[in-house]
């Protein structure tokens, strides 16, 4: 499909909202029955935090003047939202899709692709706001209770808001790469070349000046670095023009894959 | 203004492609309120595809295609609105209760939850399910779920339900249970349109026909128009040896109105069955079993696609 085509949007595409949150009710109703997996989530970033960033923050040194754990913690709140993306948007919208033919079945109600799209994007962005804010006040205690400080500006309170505009970029790209896989082993590839490498080279556990500088503008094309960097950013009070450089890049990234999504699952399910 | 009484699925010249393989190849049909119009057709033939072009799930290629006088192009969701829809795979939220499948559904169509939580348990009931209510749908038999299915279909009192294949795998027990929930609905005025591949459900539930076969029509009617048009009134099935078969391919073609070679018997169709008997006994061939009765749908199949309905 040429990539124009793919990124307009016809006016009777527009998603509306009140159906979309009939899929947000939807999985209410699902979670419902496995809430433990919700709540499982907002484990992930603080077990990390409490490992690396404490564990590891006592033989590490600061960072550019800030404590390991201040340091690390914004970046495992940007990869907490992307592994949030990933599971939800990934995984379940996959299996939705080619195995349950769970869509197929509510496409045969008054619901359209754009609904059901804009739907699960906003699940999981509830989702991911969630645990953005759960994680943002309890790294606050836990650096009043045993310090150091994790959250060191004022700013950190726009972390959230920003955090959630993270999440919802990262499930719009998760959408349309779920969209692109079609048989199971490509999400081994997927996970292995694309999360995993962004996860460990995209400035959560080390500044990306320590890598080569040829590398800079391969950096600007990761959707995980430019979350790092807005992020921490905001958290440690370090405020720059830069930032919004960062939040152009998430939030074009995240329109640009949530429409193509749209298209892409339109051709999937309508055909 | 379309008239209440005009056709509630309108085809012209209608077609469907995939890639370069044409699935349906210009049909024209209409189906009329209050009427149970049936697909039939081998496997192939594009009785899928077609029910998928009037659920609006499926883009037509080229042709008109007018469901409650409204385009499905442009406007899908009010069409929707006013179907139920039996697709020939279950597609049952499979992360949901039999119950929550009900509710859920009946919110997509934008029922107050106060009613559908009225209907949920109605059509529980109207599908002998209640006591299944809270079962996940996976632990369900494939006939429970088909039965959930047709539920879910009724869940916005659809005009127009379309059922592919509503019986097929199902027990003799769950097939009556259906077409007695089927022929209630249609009593009360609702349209069927349906595929099958078994006559006898045909027959029960049908009033008009189409026969369908790589992707074109080859017959159009009630079940008794197409047996007095297609076939005769009697059929006699032979079994022979191959060899007795092969060395008197002849003679055996002149007798009754028509001959049909089955791979593992004759069919003769004639208005007297035993007179045929009786001509074949007279020319000495050994018979190794022979049966005389009367002409069927699946015998009008046979003629029209040279198949047997279950391909
Ligand atoms: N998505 C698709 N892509 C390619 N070919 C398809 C697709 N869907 C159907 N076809 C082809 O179109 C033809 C008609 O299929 P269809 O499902 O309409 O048949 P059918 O009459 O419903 O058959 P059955 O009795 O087996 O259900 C078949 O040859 C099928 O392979
Ligand atoms: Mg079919």
């Amino acid at each position: 499909m040429p990539w124009p085509e793919l990124l307009t949007m016809r006016r009777d595409e527009v998603p509306s909202l009140r159906r979309a949150l009939r899929m947000v009710q939807r999985s209410l109703m699902v979670y419902r029955h496995s809430w433990m997996v919700i709540v499982s989530g907002f484990f992930e970033p603080l077990f990390y935090l409490l490992s690396v960033g404490v564990g590891l923050g006592g033989m590490v040194s600061d960072v550019g003047g800030i404590s390991y754990t201040a340091f690390i913690a914004p970046g495992l709140l940007a990869s907490s939202c992307m592994n949030g993306a990933v599971s939800d948007g990934f995984f379940n919208i996959w299996f939705k899709l080619h195995y349950q033919k769970t869509y197929d079945g509510i496409l045969a109600t008054p619901m359209r692709v754009s609904d059901v799209a804009l739907g699960e994007l906003l699940w999981a962005l509830m989702r991911g706001s969630i645990y953005a804010t759960t994680f943002l006040v309890l790294v606050a205690v836990m650096g009043e209770v045993w310090g150091p400080p994790v959250l060191l500006s004022p700013t950190a309170l726009l972390a959230a808001p920003a955090a959630i505009i993270v999440a919802a970029s990262f499930s719009a790209m998760a959408l349309l790469l779920t969209t692109l896989v079609s048989r199971r082993e490509q999400f081994d590839y997927v996970m292995g070349l694309l999360v995993m490498p962004m996860f460990l080279f995209s400035g959560i556990f080390f500044p990306v000046s320590q890598m080569p500088s040829a590398l800079w503008w391969v950096f600007q094309l990761v959707p995980l670095y430019h979350a790092v960097e807005l992020l921490r950013g905001l958290t440690t009070g370090h405020v720059a023009p830069v930032l919004l450089w960062h939040l152009t890049f998430l939030l074009l990234g995240g329109a640009a894959a949530f429409v193509a999504a749209m298209r892409r699952l339109d051709r999937t399910l309508i055909k | 203004m379309p008239s209440a009484s005009g056709p509630l699925v309108l085809a012209r010249a209608l077609r469907k492609t995939f890639g370069s393989f044409t699935a349906v190849d210009g049909i024209d049909f209409e189906v009329r309120p209050g009427e149970a119009f049936g697909f039939l057709g081998p496997n192939g033939a594009g009785k899928t595809s077609t029910m998928r072009m009037i659920a609006c799930a499926s883009p037509v290629t080229s042709g008109e295609l007018r469901v409650f006088d409204r385009d499905p192009r442009t406007d899908a969701s009010a069409i929707k609105a006013r179907l139920g829809v039996v697709p020939q795979a279950d597609n049952l939220d499979a992360e949901l209760t039999v119950r929550e499948n009900l509710l859920m559904y009946a919110r997509y169509f934008d029922i107050p939850q106060r009613v559908a939580r009225d209907r949920a348990e109605e059509l529980l009931a109207f599908v002998q399910l209640a006591e299944r209510r809270d079962s996940q749908v996976e632990t369900l038999s494939g006939g429970m779920k088909r039965r959930l299915t047709i539920a879910r279909a009724l869940v916005n009192e659809p005009e127009l339900i379309l059922l592919d294949e509503p019986t097929t795998g199902l027990d003799p027990q769950a097939r009556h249970l259906i077409w007695e929930r089927l022929y209630r609905l249609k009593r009360q005025g609702t349209t069927l349109l349906l595929t099958t591949h078994y006559m006898d459900e045909a027959e029960q539930l049908c009033d008009r026909l189409l026969v369908m076969d790589k992707g074109r029509i080859v017959a159009e009617g009630s079940p008794r128009e197409l047996i007095a048009r297609y076939v005769t009134r009697e059929v006699l099935e032979v079994r022979m040896t191959d060899e007795v078969r092969a060395a008197n391919a002849g003679r055996l073609a002149t007798l009754g109105t028509h001959l049909e070679h089955l791979p593992e018997r004759l069919q003769f169709y004639a208005d007297d069955g035993e007179q045929v008997l009786e001509q074949i006994h007279q020319m000495g061939l050994p018979v190794e079993r022979a049966l005389v009765r009367r002409a069927t749908l699946e015998d009008v199949f046979l003629r029209l696609t040279g198949r047997t309905l279950i391909d």
